[in-house]
């Protein structure tokens, strides 16, 4: 039904624009594929953050001069690729396979414990399914007539302050709700001095290393408490941790992510989804949180084993759901409705479809807007997104995280140890910091990440400070406003 | 870094590991990392010549973070998990997959 002025426009572009010419099909299914694999590969390697590997791959490929088509059908895979494949860590490792999973990570260690991790794996990735569909769907029918009608023109001025009233109800819905509003200027500022030094420096403002930092602020915070004899004494174990794979079930290679769920699981996953895709100006960090703790809440009997992993499976089924859907939508809405990069999702990983100078310009950065809004038509848009989606979902991972989720968990579990992932992670912040502002880079990620941690420990989430960072500007509008007028 | 009969073991990140260990293949990935970065950029230089500054970094990044990845495959290979796998389920209050 709503694809209708979808199926209009066909008709009408047939005639006039560049055809879609089984070439340009061809090349978008090899570069999708590409995308699954490669981002299969990232996503189990726990810890890698989605801006750090998406951003330089696509802008690698933008800049090589690809046709836009087949780069929305590659970042489409990645996004689903990428969203199926960070559940492997997570559930088998409790070790985040991307921000995004950060959250879900006490939820799937609770699960892991009770020898359940390859039963997270399946129900985050069947939630995952569901949700990036349903996220790519209500997109399409949001951003059609944004663009179509103008509405999109009408909204662009105030999208920052959407970002900055965003924050602040992503902050209430926390369980340290004033803690997080009370840290809302301050750490948004401590954002903007570290962008105002790097650009002092370097004549440009760090934004990668801003999610970087935030990612690992948990990480890093825990690292710095090892130099603190009292702190350090709460993290010393007596020995190795033990674990318990639960006995394989045999399973099928394509189930039914219907019947993998059962069907509060699928309602809350799907209704949830639907309500999140349109929300393109909160993080899906925060939201992932914050809809993740409402569902985990409303389980009130917990009395038994049975109890806690089932509001565990919910829970992350519903989240990466979430996740997944948001990913999508924040990407197609803001491109073809605006144009400019007005999501936390287009502000980051997908920022090279925006803004790859010198091939894509868009405001703020640039007074021209030249990239995939002005050169896709809605029909691009549907026929390549979907072919990035599918593929991204079905070539190979769904399978794999269906089938192989044990074997996965066993073969992670038994030769990769933990240190080797530590240092990873370490190594990867420390190169997009030095990439991006050289030594001061590594400085202000350190920075920000001390501080980031230590506010998490105390309650205000990652997914909060996600927010602040997108009100930065808003803030920052507001005390300018407050100098001018002499206070 | 562990002092005498003080255990190794930490608790980072919800999994365990050896502080000496930690700090050896942290050490490994850095000098992997920050090497290729800097070692690959004359490499680029020379294959692409004229390339602008800005996509030489960007490949020094791509080259890098792969080379991270690499790094880790290393230093999983010489430190060994801290895990002790046991192959069923815990005794009290097993719960079946249909179950949940």
């Amino acid at each position: 039904m709503m694809f209708a002025p979808l199926i209009l426009e066909v008709a009408r572009q047939a005639t006039e624009v560049a055809a879609v010419t089984p070439d340009v099909v061809a090349q978008a299914i090899a570069l999708a594929l590409a995308a699954s694999f490669i981002y299969l590969l990232i996503g189990v390697i726990p810890g890698t953050d989605e801006t750090a590997t998406m951003a330089p791959l696509t802008l690698a490929l933008v800049l090589m001069g690809l046709d836009p088509r087949v780069l929305l059908a590659w970042f489409m895979a990645a996004c689903a690729a990428f969203k199926l494949a960070h559940t492997i860590p997570t559930a088998v490792a409790a070790l985040p396979g991307g921000v995004m999973a950060v959250p879900m990570v006490p939820y799937c260690a609770e699960m892991k414990k009770l020898g359940l991790a390859h039963v997270a794996m399946r129900k985050m990735a069947a939630g995952s399914f569901i949700g990036t569909f349903i996220g790519f769907f209500i997109a399409l029918a949001l951003a059609y007539p944004l663009a179509t009608y103008g509405i999109a023109e009408v909204i662009k001025p105030y999208v920052k302050w959407f970002f900055l009233a965003g924050a602040i109800v992503i902050g209430l819905l926390a369980k340290a709700r004033w803690a997080c509003l009370a840290a809302l200027v301050p750490f948004s500022l401590l954002i903007a001095g570290c962008q105002h030094i790097s650009k002092m420096m370097w004549g440009r403002p760090i934004v990668i290393s801003v999610f970087m930092g935030i990612t690992v602020g948990p990480m890093i915070f825990e690292l710095f408490s090892l130099l603190v004899p009292t702190l350090r004494q709460q993290l010393t174990r007596e020995g190795p941790s033990r674990i318990y794979l639960a006995p394989e079930v045999p399973y099928k290679l394509f189930p039914n992510p219907f019947k993998v769920l059962k069907r509060k699981q699928i309602a809350l996953a799907s209704s949830l989804s639907a309500v999140t895709s349109p929300l393109f100006f909160l993080s899906p960090a925060g939201m992932t949180i914050m809809f993740g703790e409402i569902v985990a809440g409303s389980f009130r009997k917990l009395e038994s084993p049975k109890d806690i992993a089932f509001k565990d499976a919910t829970t992350i089924a519903t989240m990466d759901a979430i996740t997944s859907a948001t990913y999508v939508a924040q990407t197609i809405i803001p491109l073809m409705a605006f144009g400019i990069p007005l999501s936390p999702m287009a502000m980051g990983p997908a920022l090279p479809l925006f803004y790859a100078p010198p091939r894509f310009t868009c405001p703020p950065f640039s007074k021209e807007l030249h990239n995939l809004h002005t050169l896709l038509t809605p029909v691009d848009y549907l026929i390549f997104g979907l072919i990035g989606i599918v593929i991204g979902l079905l070539v190979p991972n769904y399978p794999i995280a269906m089938r192989y989720a044990r074997r996965i968990t066993e073969l992670v579990l038994k030769y990769i140890s933990h240190e080797a992932l530590l240092a990873l992670f370490i190594a990867i912040v420390a190169t997009i910091g030095y990439y991006e502002a050289g030594i001061t880079g590594l400085c202000l990620t350190m920075l920000i990440a001390l501080v980031g941690g230590f506010l998490h420990k105390l309650g205000v989430h990652v997914g909060f400070q996600f927010m602040c960072f997108y009100s930065v500007s808003a803030i920052l509008t507001l005390l300018k406003w407050a100098a001018g007028a002499g206070f | 870094m562990s002092g005498k009969g003080r255990s190794r073991y930490v608790e980072i990140w919800y999994d365990v590991v050896d502080i000496g260990d930690l700090v050896k293949a942290t050490l490994l990935c850095l000098v992997i990392a920050f090497g290729t970065f800097f070692g690959i950029k004359p490499v680029v230089e020379s294959m692409f010549p004229g390339m602008e500054p800005a996509k030489v970094r960007v490949w020094q990044l791509v080259s890098s973070l792969l080379a991270a990845a690499v790094a880790c495959g290393i230093a999983a290979s010489i430190f060994k998990p801290k895990r002790i796998l046991v192959e069923e389920a815990p005794t009290e209050g097993i719960v079946r997959e249909e179950e949940i």
